[in-house]
């Protein structure tokens, strides 16, 4: 199983989908909007990443691309109700490998997590 | 292309709202205003910009804000607590996500602010010259009113036309505008507070 960072300011949104995430055996660590999500994922490196877009401080696409300077290798999805094109065309080529809709499927969610490990 | 963006946020409400709650609300008579608004006991506020500028708000009742977390949460929740503004505050988020998918279909595009919440009914302001359209939603989990305090941006620097103002002289099949200059109770649309 693998360690995901949680993106995202909701409070709501990061318990509901971290409980999705550790029923299926993955660790889960957690940042509130993007500025915390790059120090988080200095220090704890984790496999993947799933994160926001609309978020005060920094949002998602910036942290994205700060992100992928840090590591260009660097496994993230974008997990957003932002899923105008242009959005999802600059959030692909900022790097991100997968882009995910809200309200999400359960199954949705997973699938990314799964394609992100390389499943 | 105002009546399209009034129905966007509509088919978002009602495909959000249905997907959380496992069954589609049931959207009231949609009325516009141009008088200050008082909220609801729980209010989610969205800002917009891009072609359509203004904002969005969600109004409810706490019971209503209690169920919906209930409901998309899968546990009982009883207290009006950091989760469930969060999650209401998000569904704000959503639809408001969803219509501008919508709008972007129908060459519109938006941006939208994180949601901000306003909890106390009563609490009243303006949207100064934007005549807004309030749509309830009727649902399991109770009464919801979207109120969208929109307007059209103008490129060329010239007079902006508040979308409810093109809704109002539109009358679409299905949903019937009726003006109201004055005042409506705060609530109005949403459930009476406990």
């Amino acid at each position: 199983m693998a360690k995901v960072l949680l993106v995202d300011d909701a409070a709501f949104m990061r318990m509901r989908t971290a409980r999705l995430l550790t029923e299926q055996g993955h660790e889960v660590v957690e940042a509130s909007n993007g500025r915390e999500a790059v120090d988080v994922y200095i220090d704890q490196r984790p496999d993947a990443v799933l994160m926001d877009i609309t978020m005060p401080e920094m949002d998602g696409i910036e942290a994205l691309k700060a992100i992928r300077l840090l590591d260009p290798d660097a496994r993230v999805a974008m997990l957003t109700a932002m899923g105008q094109q242009s959005i999802v065309i600059e959030a692909i080529r900022a790097g991100a490998r997968d882009f995910v809709v809200k309200p999400f499927e359960k199954d949705r969610v997973l699938a990314a997590v799964h394609k992100l490990l390389g499943g | 292309m105002h009546f399209g963006v009034v129905t966007a946020f509509v088919e978002a409400a009602v495909d959000v709202l249905a997907q959380e709650l496992g069954e589609p609300p049931q959207a009231g008579e949609m009325r516009t205003q141009r008088s200050t608004h008082a909220t609801e006991e729980v209010t989610v506020l969205v800002g917009v910009t891009g072609h359509v500028r203004g904002m969005v708000l969600y109004g409810m009742s706490e019971r209503t804000a209690l169920a919906l977390a209930s409901r998309m949460l899968g546990e009982r929740r009883t207290a009006l607590d950091e989760i469930v503004q969060s999650g209401v505050a998000e569904l704000g988020n959503v639809i408001t996500g969803i219509a501008g998918q919508v709008l972007e279909t129908r060459g519109i595009t938006i941006v939208i602010s994180p949601p901000a919440l306003l909890v106390g009914n009563g609490v009243t302001f303006s949207t100064v010259d934007i005549r807004r359209v309030t749509v309830p939603l009727v649902t399991q989990a109770g009464n919801l009113a979207m109120h969208l305090a929109l307007e059209a941006a103008s490129p060329q620097g010239g007079p902006h036309r508040s979308v409810a103002a093109e809704t109002s002289a539109l009358s679409p099949a299905g949903y019937s505008a009726t003006a109201a200059a004055e005042s409506t109770p705060a609530g109005a649309g949403a459930d009476a507070p406990r």
